[in-house]
């Protein structure tokens, strides 16, 4: 019964707001997909990692098992770098840059999104506002100040939507936010991983 | 008397008569003091006759008298009776006219009230004889009656019935275009009349100046709206719209048949120039998303046979295939790079990171442009806004604030290049944004090219070192 009731008022919440809560809803929808999916991702991965050396050995040992016992960008920079070294040490660290870079922007992917998504909600509860601001005055201008009824609606759908948009874009900003730091270190550790990468097989190379 | 009249027959009497004659002579004389006294006694007898009759006379003249003064009394006393009377009735006549009069005003007032209801009520044309009915209340210097009260009274309640019920019948209203035009109506209580023609055509009445006859209203209702309604008329479902703003709602249908241009013209002068950059932005998001797409779908495959082509050592080959394939940001980077065969590495990464460099405005071609064409539309829109506010406020200074619909008009106007503005601001943001993202892969992937490539080529010993390049030197 309150679960109905909860569906109920959120759906005449939605209704309030007008057309502009069809886009709102689907950006916030996108948002959190995104968002929760970078989470997950991260998580795992997180739990994955190894130290290089480690990684080298599996590598050396047995591939199946190192794939699936590694992060997902250990084993694509380190079977890359595998495929691809050669004697010459520079070129080796350009090759692992390289390798590095295509990797990080595999992992900054959609955080941007996040954010840009998170900027964006609050324009278009503004946009919900003007709209519903300008309703209001076409009441106005017809019924005069006299039928509070009917200016209440376009009201409603100016203040449902900003509300919305805001309420859609603080968490957003808050998790890109956290997302990027998160990005970040990866971004450091993703380096430090590649020096000690290239540090165990140089020196089994000598 | 008696005595007057015998000694006057005495002396009448001759002394010298002799005996006889006396006695005759006494004879005589007692004959005429008989006839004397029998005379008299008559006359008395009369007298006393007449002096009767005159007394019961008198008797009976002196009761009417009596009488008459009796009934003089008792009519004064009833005249004067009468007269209160007569006064009472007149103030108690001057209070009920003066009732009468209130009465009349207020059936009058009604009646009139009634036929100014009539001539907008949409039940009016189902009920010709309405218009007589009132005209016949509404006489003037004729008080209506109970007759008329009834009348007015049946006619008020026929309305409340029929506000209570659902009519479908054929009938006429004049079309938009003026003409009469017959088709199925449907009226709902008294909030709504919709019709619907043979050809499909769908719409709202409304009731016409002198109510007798319905006028469609201006406008088209909505897709949906007109689902709702055919349904409805093809007995499909039991829903209809109501309009229960009393007709103020059609001027809001007639509005939202307002033309996108109509709208537009709403919002002045400022929404050209925020078009402009809409339009603008949209042409350089097309072309950029064109190039930008084109770049992607080939390059993995042409690097995979620049690759081939070069772990074989065919440079010419290789060379012409870049020259073939110059469309290609990659293969024209390549084919730069390859005339630097046989330098050193920091040489030939140098050539690679300056082909990257002639690349580099060529991806990022608008994108700046289009970061800015998102910034500035919702500028100007609120450029357009406060211009319009500024309008709104000389209306005040000119017209006061009395009238909130004069100033409503202004605002709602000012906020449409705002609505505008934002608009076209929202979706360049997100192109804008995946543009770039895009830009970013496509550089990821160039750097990731020419390692591949410096690294296939080192493989082919084409890249010297730096000590025996000095020794050759």
């Amino acid at each position: 019964m309150l679960q109905h009731n909860l569906i109920e008022s959120t759906a005449e919440h939605f209704q309030a707001g007008g057309d502009i809560m069809i886009p709102l809803a689907l950006l916030s929808l996108i948002m959190w997909t995104l968002a929760i999916f970078k989470c997950i991702r991260f998580i795992s991965e997180w739990r994955r990692e190894n130290p290089p050396g480690e990684c080298v050995n599996l590598f050396r040992r047995d591939c199946g098992e190192c794939k699936a016992c590694l992060a997902r960008w250990q084993w694509d920079i380190l079977s890359r770098y595998m495929e691809e070294r050669c004697e010459d040490q520079k070129l080796n660290r350009e090759i692992l840059d390289s390798i590095r870079i295509r990797q990080e922007t595999r992992i900054m992917r959609f955080i941007g999104t996040i954010i840009i998504l998170a900027a964006i909600a609050p324009l278009l509860g503004l946009l919900g506002t003007v709209t519903g601001m300008i309703t209001t005055f076409d009441v106005i201008a017809q019924f005069g100040t006299g039928n509070a009824r009917a200016l209440a609606s376009g009201i409603s759908e100016a203040l449902v939507t900003t509300q919305s948009g805001l309420v859609i874009a603080v968490p957003g900003l808050i998790l890109g936010g956290l997302l990027f730091r998160h990005a970040e270190k990866l971004k450091d550790r993703m380096e430090l991983f590649c020096i000690g990468l290239q540090q165990q097989t140089d020196s089994r190379q000598t | 008397m008696r005595t007057l009249l015998f000694l006057t027959l005495l002396l009448i009497q001759p002394s010298g008569v002799c005996a006889q004659g006396w006695t005759e002579a006494t004879g005589q004389i007692s004959a005429v003091l008989d006839e004397a006294k029998k005379n008299a006694r008559q006359t008395q007898e009369l007298i006393e006759s007449e002096q009767r009759e005159l007394n019961g006379e008198k008797k009976t003249l002196q009761a009417s008298v009596n009488n008459r003064q009796k009934e003089f009394d008792h009519l004064k006393t009833r005249y004067e009776e009468l007269l209160k009377q007569e006064k009472n009735l007149q103030e108690r006549l001057e209070a009920k006219a003066h009732e009468l009069k209130t009465i009349d005003g207020t059936i009058r007032t009604s009646a009139k009230q009634a036929r100014d209801y009539f001539h907008e009520s949409l039940t009016s044309p189902e009920y010709p004889q309405r218009s007589q009915v009132l005209a016949g209340i509404l006489q003037p210097e004729k008080f209506p009656g109970l007759e008329g009260i009834q009348n007015l009274l049946s006619l008020y309640l026929d309305e409340m019935a029929a506000a209570g019920t659902i009519n479908r019948h054929k009938g006429t209203f004049i079309g938009t275009d003026g003409m009469d035009k017959t088709g199925e109506l449907v009226r709902i209580g008294t909030f709504t009349t919709a019709f619907r023609l043979p050809d499909g055509t769908l719409g709202f009445l409304r009731p016409g100046s002198e109510g007798s006859k319905l006028i469609a209203v201006q406008g088209k209702p909505g897709w949906s709206l007109s689902q709702t309604i055919n349904e409805f008329f093809d007995g499909k479902s039991n829903t209809f719209p109501i309009d229960i703003s009393n007709g103020a709602a059609f001027t809001r249908l007639a509005q939202e048949q307002k033309s996108i241009l109509d709208w537009l013209s709403a919002g002045g002068l400022l929404v050209w120039p925020i078009i402009l950059v809409g339009a603008i932005a949209l042409a350089l998001v097309v072309e950029r998303f064109f190039a930008l797409s084109r770049i992607r779908a080939n390059s993995d495959r042409n690097m995979k046979r620049i690759i081939n082509m070069v772990s074989k050592g065919e440079w010419e080959k290789c060379r012409e295939f870049c020259r073939e394939q110059s469309r290609f940001p990659t293969c024209r980077i390549i084919g730069h790079t390859l005339k630097h065969l046989g330098n050193t590495r920091a040489i030939i990464e140098n050539a690679f990171q300056e082909g990257v460099l002639k690349e580099l405005p060529m991806l990022e071609r608008f994108l700046p442009t289009l970061g800015v064409l998102a910034a500035v539309a919702p500028l100007l829109g609120l450029l357009g806004t406060v211009t319009g506010m500024i309008n709104t406020f000389q209306t005040i200074t000119l017209y006061g604030t009395g009238d909130p619909r004069m100033m409503s008009g202004g605002i709602s106007e000012a906020l449409v290049t705002t609505q505008l503005g934002l608009a076209v601001a929202v979706p360049i943001m997100i192109l804008h944004h995946l543009l770039e993202r895009r830009v970013d892969k496509i550089l990821g992937d160039m750097e990731e090219k020419g390692t591949g490539f410096t690294v296939a080529l080192m493989k082919k010993g084409q890249i010297k070192k730096e000590e025996i390049l000095n020794a050759t030197a």
